[in-house]
């Protein structure tokens, strides 16, 4: 018989040690207190319990005896009565550990405690074994019996629920402090996006931005600056997680700080100013793709500067179309990249859209890609452009139903509201309304960001013409004069088509009436003469009744980015 | 456009405004006769302010160049900039006509024949 306590009074132990259990938050004040009560319940020497700790696997030893606790003794995996306990999960009692072959002391093991009896039990959570418990020499006897040990493995399963409740509440409580730092990261994070609508005299910026963890690495920008331009678009920082939202946030204040240089340099220059500043302060490896746009509302062009990001897309009122601008790499690699633009008229699209890579490269449930088939399809929206980017985020967002995002998605849509300009005059053709021509190409011009001096050049030779029906078509006493002027424009020119009603000439008259300037004869075909200088394609001809000239004019090309 | 006369000590000055084109013709021809008519030993047209030229409008300055040429009269253009010098470089009449880039340098030119 080893221990002579009655049950009645281990039993109550157990309660009071139960009870202890559940009202404390400290592993390391808990399992003292269940040493030293499991000690008295088995009225031995000394009482332990052995948890692993570390990736090691190694048992760390919490004991009863204090010298044994300030010299933080461990048990190397597998090694020991412990080790072996651990291993195969089932209890052990024994007589004489001291000669048994599974014996194993530390080195670090300092105490003069001789091992003779000693029960070890396995502190289960089904088949996860949590760690094990000992006691160790009897007070009362050589052996513990199996009382004992049944009550031992009692005290082991009360323990083992409570350490799985202590893990489970550690583990609570760093993810709520995880959950409370990503949370304010991204409260950081937002902090340098700007607002995700807004309106900027006739121009609306848009945006959807869906992060793939709490924090990402997208972002999307938008400055007006001080002559009137408009800066806007999305960024994608490598990797995730805070070292992107950190470099996301380098990116942002960069940004913003160097948006007013778009006064005097182009996009291009912008650019790679922006990549030498980025360069200077991002870790190696590091990198940025940004797509930027640079609005001019009151030129109305527009420049586009990609750098490893989708190509942008225009809306032209009929299609969406990828704008072939010029790749270029992404910003923070090396500061001796050069960067490319390419500019257009800003009404070449009445809405544009920037995006990262992650709006094309979300799998759905089947693994299929969006951009296999379904953006395009996404793509068709043909409504004018109104709705279209809550079309393509409910599409977007239908496609990935079931699957987790693999990367943050942003889009930025830029709408023109500006009223767009007729595109055909019709009037009664006479010398005091010539001038209504010149002011209707004048505006068309200037919607579709045409500079002065070609629009100087297509408001002479309309004028010409105009002029010549005037004068020679309609002849003083004709009572019909309408004439009309409808203008075009195509990616390299422009194209006019002028109609009356009066005597028209041939394109074999034009070859003959058109002459060189001379002062040596009175002044004639002049007019003829400035309508061949200024157009590429001059065409007259008789359709139905009326005369048709036909004039185009290809577009200056654009300047080297 | 009403073309304003400005009567120097040593010229004539038509002065021109705005947009100068075929409904502007004749009275600016008008003028222009008149100028020969009184046989002014010279005539500068200015330009300055004008916006937009074609060519009916420049067969009224040949026309006086012509007159010019043959009544031994000095005669220049001044102030051609902008859309009317693209205009003015189209019909190549800088070849022939004296044009000085303002109305006081046409004034203190010693010699208008000189500068064709």
């Amino acid at each position: 018989m080893s221990n002579p306590q009655p049950i009645a009074s281990r039993q109550s132990v157990l309660l009071d040690v139960a009870r202890r259990l559940s009202s404390t938050h400290n592993l390391v004040e808990l399992v003292d207190h269940i040493l030293q009560r499991s000690r008295e319940v088995m009225d031995c020497e000394v009482c332990s319990i052995l948890l692993p700790d570390g990736p090691s696997e190694d048992l760390l030893i919490r004991s009863t005896l204090d010298h044994i606790n300030a010299l933080e003794v461990r048990i190397p995996k597998g090694k020991g009565i412990a080790g072996d306990v651990y291993a195969t999960k089932t209890t052990v009692n024994i007589e004489d550990a001291l000669n048994d072959p599974r014996h194993f002391r530390p080195a670090s093991d300092q105490s003069e405690l001789i091992t003779h009896a000693m029960v070890t039990i396995p502190l289960l959570d089904g088949d996860h074994c949590l760690g094990v418990m000992q006691a160790i020499n009897p007070n009362n006897g050589s052996s513990f019996t199996a009382q004992d040990v049944e009550m031992f493995e009692t005290f082991g399963s009360l323990i083992a629920v409570t350490l799985m409740r202590l893990e489970s509440q550690k583990k609570a409580i760093l993810e709520a402090e995880n959950r409370q730092q990503l949370s304010l990261a991204t409260e950081i994070q937002n902090s340098f996006l700007p607002a995700p609508q807004v309106r900027l005299g006739d121009v609306v910026v848009e945006t959807f931005y869906e992060p793939a963890s709490e924090v990402g690495g997208d972002f999307y920008f938008w400055h007006q600056i001080d002559d009137g331009k408009i800066l806007i678009g999305v960024g994608d920082v490598c990797g995730k997680g805070l070292p992107a939202a950190l470099d996301m946030a380098r990116g942002t204040t960069l940004i913003a700080s160097t948006a007013h240089l778009c006064v005097s340099m182009n996009l291009a220059e912008w650019m790679t100013t922006l990549n030498k500043r980025l360069c200077g302060v991002m870790k190696a490896g590091r990198f940025i793709a940004i797509n930027a746009m640079l609005v001019c509302p009151k030129t109305r062009r527009v420049w586009l500067c990609c750098a490893g990001l989708p190509g942008a897309q225009v809306f032209d009122g009929k299609a969406w179309r990828e704008v072939a601008a010029p790749g270029n790499a992404p910003l923070g690699i090396t500061c001796a990249a050069r960067y490319a633009e390419m500019a257009l008229p800003f009404s070449t699209g009445r809405q544009w859209m920037l995006y990262t890579d992650g709006i094309l490269e979300v799998q759905n449930s089947t693994g299929e890609y969006f951009e296999d088939a379904a953006f395009a399809a996404a793509m068709q929206h043909t409504n004018d452009g109104d709705g279209f980017l809550k079309h393509l985020v409910e599409q977007w967002h239908t496609f990935a139903d079931d699957s987790s995002y693999q990367d943050d998605a942003t889009v930025l849509t830029i709408t023109d509201h500006s009223p767009p300009a007729p595109e055909e005059i019709a009037l009664s053709c006479h010398p005091d309304t010539l001038r209504l021509v010149r002011e209707f190409i004048e505006t068309w011009s200037a919607y579709h960001g045409l500079n002065d001096e070609f629009t100087g050049l297509l408001v002479l030779g309309c004028d010409e013409v105009m002029s010549n029906i005037c004068k020679y078509a309609y002849c003083s006493t004709s009572t019909e004069r309408t004439a009309t002027c409808r203008l075009a424009s195509a990616p390299d020119s422009v194209r006019i088509l002028i109609e009356h009603y009066g005597a028209g000439i041939t394109n074999e008259d034009f070859q003959k009436l058109v002459v060189p300037p001379s002062i040596d004869c009175r002044i004639g075909g002049l007019g003829l003469h400035v309508i061949s200088q200024i157009f590429d394609h001059v065409d007259f001809r008789r359709e139905e009744g009326r005369s048709v000239i036909e004039l185009v004019k290809s577009l200056p090309a654009a300047s080297p980015g | 456009m009403k073309p304003t006369v400005r009567t120097h000590p040593n010229a004539v000055v038509i002065e021109l405004e705005g947009d100068a084109d075929l409904a502007t013709v004749p009275e600016f021809q008008k003028v222009v006769r008149e100028q020969m008519k009184a046989g002014v030993k010279r005539l500068i047209i200015d330009f300055t302010k004008v916006t937009f030229v074609n060519t009916p409008v420049w067969a009224v300055v040949v026309e006086y160049f012509q007159h010019a040429s043959g009544a031994g009269t000095e005669f220049a253009l001044a102030g051609i900039q902008g859309r009317v010098d693209a205009s003015f470089k189209i019909v190549r009449l800088g070849d022939f006509i004296t044009h000085l880039p303002t109305v006081e340098d046409a004034l203190n030119a010693a010699d208008l024949t000189s500068k064709r």
